[in-house]
């Protein structure tokens, strides 16, 4: 208790709730606008936090992803457009109610729900981070690497495509977190003479190129139209009737989304779906999902705001990340100097507690920003994507520059932007490469040093238990999907989805 | 040649230019690992993988023909996003030279009349909003040392 209280001092200066709302109402406006993701957003803002304290970063930071989780429903429900990845499944019914003239209770209780499931998730994230921290505080560098290899193949097996491919592009973010001078004996490494390789390749032109400018480019190639459905919006808070058919999907979401959210790679995004299939099974009239079933809204949006804050859990303990987003917030903090793993919650306390409190009101900010603001979001919904892009392109080209005044940054963000495009085209996933790429520094570290422990024997990895168990864990998600049974489900459940 | 065979080649080029790179590094031993250790390890998977990608897809494209249509089946698309990219790098590449607002003025100009053609009025006034909103923004709030340029502004 009073560490949370200490955690709330941090978040009370009016620096820090000023953060605190830019965060929520930018994440909001992301989630709203299709076309621009959280963690696009969150790179964007990136060059902007390294002049104020790294608390005060990572509060606005976070607050831009849990804020995208808001406002990624209202596009779903009016548009039938998801307006960020984790709202894709709310289309299903949200858009249905607001055919039958119901887009007010089904906005209004993905805020309701939304709101539920962040707070909540952050009482478990409270509840469990620090036993875990001081658990961590035992790992050597065996379990270290044994954890991010354990890691980073989950998220292959979460990957919704190819986990071949997912391996493929793991192993080429491990590549390209190489570029560099080699930490150990200072050789400059794939840098061909470029000064600004020597540090390695900046995580934040990498990600506005994967995730904000290739977004782009397929937008304008497909064309992007879109009509709002719904002209006034009325009624926003949900009837007694709506709760009834509500809470239990909100509150099954919670903890559904929470202990996702901590996997590495199932995120946002498979704790919606996997939520939204949930109350499918669970309803008494699974026949009517897909009519506009208020509970699979409550369901799944719930689910994506809980996973926000269980994905804090590897992070702020192990200095792990299991999305993009948070890579990104980890890529800050290092950019810090700040200890990431299970010192932190001692050493940057203030980063730990003001961090986790401030989700506390961060999610109340985005109650009050969303349902009295609906109207202010739907007109900005109304705004041509044509109008839009040459804004996003030159935001992210500004953020891009002013990483260190260098335009090779913003080359290199072109660069990775084409890369994207492409395996956006070609049906390559971007997350393995971006997590990868953020973890390789820590695992060339890792495992150097396991192999100066143990002579140079690979065994160090198979004989300390915990390094065991996650190498066997790894190596297991490996094998399973070759058989045969797994495969079919995999894809069965691809199919449903 | 499918989607699938055409992009694991790709990778399995480019993995066989990351090894040979990681080679000339030095690998170093198990017990003193060198500099181009693990990118040769992050190399070597990626061709295999790569390698495996490519014979499942030869296997597949024998069996069945491949039911998915052109990858880019929409030429204007096409002229859009290399239009686009053409401007991003135009942009980055000017905007020492001719300082912040002047190549933002140019560079949204060129978007909103080359990419989606809008009306002369939408596309000079956008230009002039999104260049001075943005050095509001960029430069004199949160002070991000945008270039100047030849005009000194």
């Amino acid at each position: 208790m009073n560490e949370l209280l200490y955690g709330l001092s941090v978040v009370f200066t009016p620096d820090n709730l000023f953060y605190c709302f830019a965060g929520s109402l930018i994440g909001t406006l992301v989630g709203v606008l299709p076309g621009l993701g959280p963690v696009a957003a969150m790179s964007l803002l990136f060059p902007s936090t390294l002049h104020i304290p790294p608390v005060s970063g990572m509060i606005m930071l976070s607050a831009v992803f849990y804020g995208a989780m808001y406002g990624g429903s209202t596009t779903s429900i009016l548009l039938n457009i998801p307006g960020e990845a984790a709202s894709v499944v709310t289309c299903m019914e949200g858009y249905q109610m607001a055919k039958r003239g119901r887009a007010g209770p089904a906005l209004g209780i993905s805020a309701f729900g939304s709101f539920i499931g962040g707070t909540l998730s952050v009482v478990g994230l409270m509840l469990i981070a620090p036993p875990l921290a001081r658990m961590a505080l035992r790992f050597g560098f065996p379990e270290y690497f044994a954890l991010m290899c354990c890691g980073l193949v989950i998220l292959t097996f979460m990957s919704s495509g190819s986990m071949m491919k997912s391996l493929m592009m793991a192993a080429f973010g491990v590549f390209l977190g190489t570029i560099g001078m080699d930490l150990i004996m200072g050789t400059p490494r794939f840098t061909f003479g470029v000064q600004v390789l020597s540090d390695g390749l900046g995580i934040v032109p990498v990600v506005m190129g994967l995730f904000g400018i290739s977004e782009v480019l397929l937008n304008i190639e497909e064309g992007v139209s879109r009509e709002v459905f719904v002209k006034k919006i009325s009624n926003l808070y949900p009837s007694l009737k709506d709760w009834g058919e509500s809470i239990g999907a909100i509150l099954r979401g919670t903890a559904l989304g929470f202990f996702l959210g901590i996997l590495p790679g199932a995120g946002t995004v498979v704790s919606s779906f996997t939520s939204y299939a949930l109350e499918k099974k669970m309803s008494k009239n699974p026949e009517k999902f897909g009519t506009g079933m208020i509970a699979g809204v409550a369901g799944p949006e719930t689910a994506n705001n809980a996973a926000v804050g269980g994905g804090f859990i590897p992070l702020l303990t192990l200095g792990i990340p299991s999305s993009p987003a948070t890579a990104l917030l980890l890529g800050f903090l290092l950019s810090y100097g700040v200890q990431v793993g299970p010192l932190l919650i001692k050493q940057n306390s203030d980063v730990f507690w003001g961090v986790i409190s401030s989700m506390y009101v961060g999610n109340l900010m985005l109650l009050v920003l969303n349902l009295p603001l609906i109207g202010m979001w739907v007109k900005i919904l109304k705004i041509p994507y044509v109008i839009l892009f040459p804004l996003i392109l030159l935001f992210c080209v500004i953020g891009a520059y002013s990483l260190n005044n260098n335009t090779a940054e913003v080359i290199i963000m072109i660069l990775f932007g084409i890369v994207g495009y492409l395996m956006k085209k070609f049906e390559y996933e971007a997350a393995p490469m971006m997590m990868a790429m953020v973890l390789s520094p820590l695992m060339e570290n890792s495992l150097r040093q396991s192999l100066l422990l143990s002579h140079g024997s690979f065994l160090i990895f198979f004989t300390r238990p915990l390094a065991v168990t996650l190498m066997v864990i790894a190596f297991s998600l490996l094998i399973l999907p070759a058989l045969p049974w797994v495969k079919a489900r995999k894809w069965e459940g691809l199919k449903e989805s | 040649m499918s989607r699938e065979e055409g992009s694991s080649l790709v990778w399995l080029g480019l993995s066989v230019l990351i090894c040979i790179g990681s080679a000339r590094l030095s690998l170093g031993d198990f017990q003193n690992p060198g500099p181009g250790f693990l990118p040769f390890i992050a190399g070597s998977v990626l061709g295999v993988l790569a390698a495996v990608v490519f014979v499942q897809a030869r296997r597949a494209a024998v069996s069945a023909k491949e039911t998915r249509g052109p990858i880019w089946a929409n030429p204007g698309g096409v002229k859009k996003i290399v239009l686009t990219v053409i401007a991003l790098l135009a942009y980055a590449t000017t905007m020492d030279y001719l300082g912040f607002l002047v190549s933002t003025f140019f560079f949204s100009f060129f978007l909103l009349r080359m990419i989606e053609p809008q009306r002369w009025g939408v596309v000079i006034l956008e230009s002039l909003l999104a260049s001075g909103v943005s050095y509001l923004i960029f430069e004199i709030w949160l002070q991000a040392q945008l270039p100047r340029g030849i005009f000194q502004i």
